[in-house]
């Protein structure tokens, strides 16, 4: 785990994060105090690659010697290339109306907002081809995987769009995502997960199957975690409007239940698909779906 | 099969009481905070089970509070079984009218097919009954199926009698119970028949009316009156008939005299020049060939009338009264075999083995008390007991009578004042009162005549609640009526004897005597002539003669005149003459509260059943707790 001080790990709060108000300062901030606790970090220097000359010296590869400033200078230099990245990087963004609920101050889109464009800002840091799909029943904002120089503010500028849309069906984007990529990259997928599991795990095993790496990141509320509530009432679901009255001493222990159930579901599936998934609640601090990033990146690449 | 009604029915309003729990709840249901949530498929199919259990346990609480302020206002109603089929449902009744103004042919095929389409179309569920009536009700048809109803009506026929809606259609709604229900009547809406009163309905009963209509016109005979040297019989014109009809005057069935006539409208005399012999049966008949065939024909009894036995009862020894006996018997029987009435004198202590006087309504009409002395106890029981079962007497005040006796006559229920003898100076005369009187108003113009009689001693006479019908010339009472129990005391206030008054030498005397013992048995007297109506249903059929029990006097029997006259109501007008339901209530007598609610009491039952509810809520309320 990154090692942050007091400071650092206030730069990571999402709470905290979420007031800054733009989204690029977001995720420079994130980012930056994410790496300034990595410095005892076993990925110290990974994917910090420089281009630079340096005199050629015996043993070096011909090739890489750059003739082209021979010509110029009539000395040798080996050409030290920037690493070509061939990683195509794909945020995928829940935005349907269960992502806008907040038991807190943070809602769990927000806090995906804040963790796609971080994402977004270390994919561009480490040269990778990064795009962004948000979704909620169909396709609502997306931004092909690019690498020219203002696809991260293009990015940023989708996911500063995002609001709570209408019902989630996240298996369509998934497999909409699988039939137009041609390459592998690694895909993100940031939701609540709160629809049939059945239907979410068939689109990630197609995304696997194109040989994508995925990764899942589902955001919860600490309400949904703990269904802390007393007080009788009649519960109104976001997506369908549809009211249920609960009396939360009497469905807390079947509901705890069943969201262990779903979740332990996805936990098992998606491992033997082949799927890194990781939950995270809205007060999670954000170095931790950093971290499962880099730590599914580092595995593969 | 039973009904259940209600005592006090307006107490189930009480029962909008068990929607308090209904409202209350979507009340509070309406006040539960909302709150938004990400998805609600673990809330609500997380614990199924004891959701919808408790669910079912909220709906059965609801359902018990409410059953309980249910059961509160059924046992306030004070709910009882009533022992119709229809008190628990509803019901049509076809009500057909059968007297014999709706006889025509015509009338008859129409009140057939208005009777069948009444039950055909019947409102659906309901059960069918039928009742005819004319004087009297009959069931035809119970509440059932409308193929027994059907089938009765192919049973009723018009007959002889008259219409008394008001009595058909309380025999109709008492079939129907107190359920209420539909009261077809099938009638020709003759205006006769609401002479006997005013209709009258249960509430909750309608009252639809299928008329059958009139006949073009109708001929009767209502009456046969001998005149000097002829015979008169008044006909009865409605309507169109032949232009000319013949009247017929037959006596025992030998025709005397036949006239061709052309009667007029209303009422019309046509006068035979017949004189009517002294007995027989006469009979006047018409043809009219469109109206009804009963009142075409009327009968007279022309046989003499029985005599009355009249009991001249005088004391056991020498009566000094015997004038007065002597004037009594030969005023009442001038001849033999010839008079109204049959005096028999008999010795006071005679009366005490006459057991006819246990029968008020036997043989003896009416008896003259002249002396008590020798009445002992057994004959003065008897002698009151006639007179309380509906006898006449008239107490003359001669010597005979010790006043002392004759008070103790009726143990104390009854003084008649008679007091001891006073002799004028100047004698005193007679003078009627109470002209409406049937004595009085018999006497007519002899009445005046009594003022010819001179009285030399009289009795005071203290009339109390009595009513004087004639006074002395000194204005005491002379002759005051009393009754006790169902009979009729007349007292006069001096003897009938030489020594009293020249009375019985009066030309008003005999009359006076005749038309008093009239008047005290004309309770008595065997009936001539009478409707059919006055007999029981089941002994006359026809209008004729019939033959009384005794085997010797006869009685002529005719329809009612007033069914004759075809006029008829508008519907509006009949059913006008149908009392409110509040009116019902009153005028039936409602059976008293304690008497319709004499089975068993469904209250108490109704609360213990809402205790057990109330107990049963509180076991599962706190269980929900």
């Amino acid at each position: 785990m990154p090692n942050v001080t007091g400071r650092e790990r206030a730069l990571l709060d999402p709470a905290v994060v979420s007031r800054i108000g733009s989204l690029e300062l977001i995720a420079r901030t994130v980012v930056e105090g994410f790496f300034a606790g990595l410095h005892r970090s076993p990925f110290k220097g990974f994917s910090v690659e420089f281009s630079e000359y340096r005199s050629y010296l015996p043993g070096d590869d011909p090739s890489t010697i750059d003739w082209k400033l021979y010509a110029k200078s009539d000395r040798h230099y080996v050409k030290k290339f920037e690493e070509e990245t061939n990683l195509e990087c794909h945020l995928l963004l829940d935005v349907s109306a269960s992502m806008g609920y907040g038991s807190q101050t943070v809602s769990k889109l927000r806090f995906g907002v804040c963790l796609a464009a971080a994402l977004a800002y270390l994919m561009r840091r480490q040269r990778d081809a990064v795009g962004v799909t948000l979704f909620d029943d169909h396709v609502v904002d997306a931004v092909p995987a690019g690498t020219r120089s203002g696809q991260l503010r293009a990015v940023l500028a989708s996911l500063d769009r995002a609001v709570p849309g209408a019902r989630s069906d996240v298996k369509l984007p998934l497999h909409q995502l699988a039939a137009r990529m041609n390459r592998r990259g690694l895909v993100v997928l940031i939701s609540d997960l709160l629809d049939e599991p059945t239907g979410i795990i068939e689109g990630l095993k197609h995304l696997r199957f194109q040989g994508s790496e995925v990764l899942v990141l589902q955001t919860l509320d600490p309400a949904e975690l703990t269904f802390p509530f007393e007080e009788t009432a009649r519960f109104e679901d976001l997506e369908t409007a549809d009211e249920v009255p609960v009396v939360p001493a009497q469905v807390r222990g079947h509901y705890l239940e069943q969201m262990r159930s779903v979740r332990e579901q996805y936990r098992r599936d998606l491992r033997l698909a082949g799927v890194d998934y990781h939950q995270l609640d809205t007060a999670t601090p954000l170095d931790t779906a950093l971290m499962a990033y880099l730590s599914t990146r580092g595995r593969r690449w | 099969m039973f009904g259940v009604s209600f005592l006090v029915p307006a107490f189930l309003v009480g029962g909008l009481a068990a929607l308090v729990p209904v409202v209350l709840h979507l009340r509070r249901r309406e006040r539960l905070p909302r709150l938004p949530f990400s998805d609600v498929r673990f809330l609500r199919g997380a614990p199924v089970e004891q959701a919808r259990r408790r669910r079912l346990r909220e709906w059965l609480l609801l359902a018990l509070r409410m059953l309980a302020l249910l059961l509160l206002a059924l046992a306030f109603a004070r709910p009882f079984l009533s022992d119709t089929v229809s008190s628990s449902q509803t019901a049509t009744v076809v009500l057909v009218d059968t007297s014999f103004s709706m006889s025509t042919p015509p009338q008859v095929a129409r009140a057939r097919a208005l009777s069948l389409e009444a039950i055909e179309t019947a409102p659906d569920g309901h059960l069918v009954g039928v009742v005819a009536f004319d004087e009297e009700a009959r069931v035809v048809a119970e509440l059932g199926t409308r193929a027994a109803a059907g089938a009765a009506v192919e049973s009723v026929v018009p007959g002889v009698r008259g219409t008394r809606y008001a009595t058909g259609l309380m025999a109709a709604s008492t079939l129907l119970g107190a359920g209420g229900g539909r009261i077809v009547v099938v009638t020709d809406l003759q205006s006769g028949g609401w002479d006997a009163g005013q209709g009258h309905v249960s509430p909750g009963v309608d009252v639809a009316v299928s008329d059958v209509g009139t006949p073009a016109g109708n001929l009767a005979v209502l009456s046969i009156e001998p005149v000097p040297g002829a015979t008169v019989a008044v006909l009865f014109r409605s309507g169109a008939v032949a232009d000319e009809v013949t009247a017929e005057l037959a006596v025992d069935g030998e025709v005397l005299a036949a006239l061709a006539l052309t009667p007029a409208l209303g009422r019309a005399e046509v006068q035979f020049p017949v004189v009517l012999p002294d007995a027989g049966v006469a009979t006047v008949s018409v043809t009219d060939g469109v109206g009804y065939e009963v009142d075409d024909r009327r009968y007279r009894l022309l046989d003499p009338p029985d005599p009355a036995l009249v009991l001249l009862v005088a004391d056991d020894d020498a009566s000094p009264d015997e004038d007065a006996v002597f004037y009594l018997q030969r005023a009442l029987a001038p001849g033999d075999g010839f008079g109204s009435f049959l005096p028999q004198a008999v010795r006071a202590d005679a009366l005490a083995t006459r057991t006819e006087l246990n029968q008020p309504d036997g043989e003896i009409g009416a008896i003259v008390l002249t002396g008590l002395r020798g009445l002992g106890r057994r004959g003065r029981e008897r002698l009151a007991g006639y007179v309380r079962g509906g006898g006449g007497l008239l107490v003359v005040g001669g010597d005979g009578l010790e006043p002392a006796l004759l008070n103790d006559l009726f143990e104390g229920d009854l003084d008649l004042g008679l007091g001891e003898p006073v002799t004028h100076a100047a004698p005193v005369a007679l003078v009627s009162q109470a002209p409406r009187h049937p004595i009085v108003r018999g006497l007519g113009s002899v009445a005046g005549a009594l003022g010819e009689a001179r009285f030399r001693r009289t009795r005071p006479l203290v009339a109390g609640s009595g009513l004087v019908l004639a006074r002395f010339g000194d204005g005491g009472p002379a002759l005051v009526e009393h009754t006790v129990g169902a009979g009729r005391i007349l007292v006069f206030g001096a003897g009938l004897g030489g020594e009293w008054s020249d009375f019985p030498r009066r030309v008003a005397f005999v009359p006076f005597l005749h038309e008093t013992l009239r008047y005290l048995t004309s309770g008595e007297s065997s009936p001539r002539a009478s409707t059919v109506g006055d007999q029981p249903a089941d002994a006359v059929s026809q209008p004729g003669v019939i033959t009384r029990v005794d085997g010797q006097r006869r009685v002529v029997v005719n329809v009612d005149p007033r069914e004759s006259d075809p006029s008829a109501l508008t519907a509006e007008q009949f059913a006008a003459a149908i009392g409110t339901p509040s009116q019902v209530v009153e005028r039936q007598g409602p059976d008293p509260p304690s008497t319709r609610e004499s089975g068993p009491r469904l209250w108490r039952a109704l609360l213990v059943l809402m205790l057990l509810v109330l107990v049963a809520e509180g076991l599962l309320a706190r269980r929900m707790a």
